[in-house]
């Protein structure tokens, strides 16, 4: 059986089709998490997680004591009134949740502070290349190098603990967009290599049952290795010596600053300070 | 909170950063000043916010705020242990002042509503001060009993209204006029940085050390200020000597540390306010700072630069 993790709506049906696999579910509130779950065990699958897209913000979501322990991706367009937020936040430390918030907004940078500050697991979405990237910069400082304890903020932490130096590393996991852990299926069992793919109709496949070959299919294997573009052109991201964290994620949206760029190679330099620190011991003295 | 001169305020990241910062150095008190901390667009959502990180937080405001932010004010302390969350507000005496009745009405609902969770502040800037209108706020609203006083210092190269050496006995002398009222009120009068030990008479001291058990002290030292701007300074007076980027420093301690070091410099130059401050016993031995430091520094700024550079602005 693939070892690639379907994510899909909790759709009987299907989910009946993908028995005994580990899948992500998308769901449209927080308030059918209990029906997912129930639909889950019932169709013999397991959940890796569920995905909830709200457009309220986090304030206006009402969370429970009995969704904890159940993996939630919660992405919201921002915080809200954070007095709305604060009554609701004891609750949110105990749930398995981590927060999605847009980098488009200005106030998210200061929200996934808040959050994370707090003990909430957050992560920043790079919708687009509307980043400021100086801002971004800070926050992924602040989340890797900052002073007190605090709680992880993605895909900092996670191309944090992943990076060895030697080799690219992708952190479209923490969005559920890597074609070699997920693969997005709709209702009908079509299969696209990302949520954009799927939003677009853009399949790779149109049943179901490629779903365990999928990895041997060439233009599997070519969209995996799509990085490759970047260098038949002796220019932008191929020059770029951060492009193995971000694997030229914004090339069509780099500005004549190259402010994605002197992001990600500071990043880089955060990484090895984080890794570091992190490593370091005490030594005893040596006989 | 917001800087006097510009309509700077400070950002989430930077409280955020602040909150790091202290808590990281073992501090557990947040206190928020301004400008008029509660004109702040977010400031009931930083409290909140401090709240969860569990500071105890100390408020400095005039009192005079929109009914608006009095509801909040008010929303925000309920249930709340008194400690958690305190108002320290600043009065001027209204008729030594001429103080509007509309701001007179505003301090009143404020105390009102807030009472137990406010202690008063007074800054002394004349010798003829009158304290009696604080015991009044402080038996008709239920105040917190105690008084923070404090005196006027300088501030080097501006020309703010202040108390000269000189006229510090003489407010001294005054001040004690009120330890009747202090004890009839059950009042605990609390000194504020820049008093002289000299400035007390035996008997005023023995006084005092009853009546406060000694919890007056005659210090004067850095207690460090941060603006929204992440600059630090050593306390008020000081607000523009030798101002440091707060990201200069990696604890507390360190920015301590180094005003203390500066403090020191200038009491090399000059012991304390009065000439006899250099060959004082009490300020060799730590008991008496020598009064605010302001004074010396404010003096090195108009004579001639013959003395270590640390001293000038």
């Amino acid at each position: 059986m693939s070892l690639l993790i379907p994510v899909c709506t909790p759709h009987q049906k299907l989910l009946e089709r993908l028995r005994g696999r580990r899948l992500v579910l998308r769901i449209k509130s927080l308030g059918l998490i209990n029906e997912a779950v129930v639909l889950s065990q019932q169709c013999g699958v397991q959940v890796h997680c569920l995905i909830v897209a709200g457009s309220a913000p986090l304030e206006d979501f009402d969370f429970a004591q009995e969704h904890r322990g159940i993996p939630v991706a919660l992405f919201a367009p921002n915080l809200g009134r954070f007095r709305d937020l604060a009554p609701k936040l004891r609750i949110l430390r105990d749930l398995n949740i981590r927060i999605y918030l847009p980098l488009d907004r200005e106030e998210n940078f200061g929200g996934l502070r808040i959050l994370s500050s707090l003990g909430v697991p957050s992560a920043a979405v790079f919708h687009n290349g509307c980043i400021d990237w100086e801002k971004a910069a800070d926050l992924m400082t602040y989340a890797l190098l900052g002073r007190f304890r605090h709680a992880p903020i993605e895909p900092f932490q996670y191309l944090a603990e992943h990076y060895s130096g030697s080799q690219r590393d992708d952190f479209s996991a923490v969005y559920f967009n890597d074609a070699t852990r997920y693969v997005h299926i709709d209702e009908e069992g079509h299969i696209a290599l990302s949520s954009q793919d799927l939003e677009d109709q853009r399949f790779i496949s149109a049943q179901l049952k490629d779903l365990d070959s999928l990895i041997e299919n060439d233009e599997y294997r070519e969209r995996v290795e799509i990085w490759r573009r970047f260098f038949l052109q002796a220019e932008g991201c191929a020059y770029c010596e951060a492009w193995r964290i971000c694997l030229g994620k914004f090339n069509e949206f780099r500005d004549a600053n190259d402010g994605c760029s002197a992001f990600f190679k500071e990043f880089l330099e955060v990484i090895e300070q984080y890794q570091i620190l992190k490593t370091r011991k005490m030594q005893p003295w040596q006989p | 909170m917001s800087e006097e001169k510009g309509d700077e305020f400070l950002s989430w990241e930077n409280l955020i950063y602040v909150a790091d910062f202290l808590q990281a150095s073992g501090e557990n008190r947040f206190s928020l000043l301004g400008g008029e901390p509660t004109l702040h667009p977010a400031f009931t959502d930083f409290v909140i916010y401090l709240l969860e990180r569990n500071f105890d937080i100390h408020v400095f405001t005039s009192g005079i705020m929109a009914e608006e932010k009095l509801e909040e004010a008010v929303f925000l302390a309920r249930d709340l242990p008194i400690e958690k969350l305190t108002f320290i507000c600043n009065l001027n005496d209204p008729q030594q002042t001429n103080t509007s009745l509309a701001e007179v009405e505003s301090v009143k609902r404020f105390l009102h509503f807030l009472g137990p969770r406010v202690a008063l502040g007074f800054n002394i800037y004349r010798k003829d001060f009158e304290l009696d209108f604080l015991f009044s706020y402080i038996n008709e609203f239920g105040l917190q009993r105690s008084l923070r006083l404090g005196i006027a210092h300088p501030i080097p190269q501006e020309l703010n209204r202040s108390v000269s050496p000189e006229d510090i006995k003489a407010i001294l002398k005054r001040l004690f006029y009120y330890t009747r009222m202090f004890e009839r009120f059950r009042v605990k009068p609390g000194f504020d940085c820049g008093f002289p030990l000299c400035g007390v008479t035996d008997t005023q001291l023995a006084w005092l050390y009853r009546y406060t058990g000694g919890r007056s002290g005659f210090a004067c030292g850095p207690v460090i200020d941060i603006g929204p701007d992440m600059s630090v300074w050593p306390c008020f007076p000081l607000s523009s000597f030798h101002r440091k980027s707060l990201f200069d420093f990696n604890s507390l301690q360190e920015v301590l540390d180094y005003y203390r070091r500066i403090h020191d410099v200038v009491r090399c130059e000059v012991g304390g306010i009065f000439e006899e401050c250099d060959d004082c016993l009490f300020r060799e031995d730590g008991i008496c700072q020598g009064g605010c430091i302001a004074h010396s520094i404010a003096k090195f700024q108009v004579e001639a630069p013959v003395r270590l550079k640390e001293v000038y602005l």
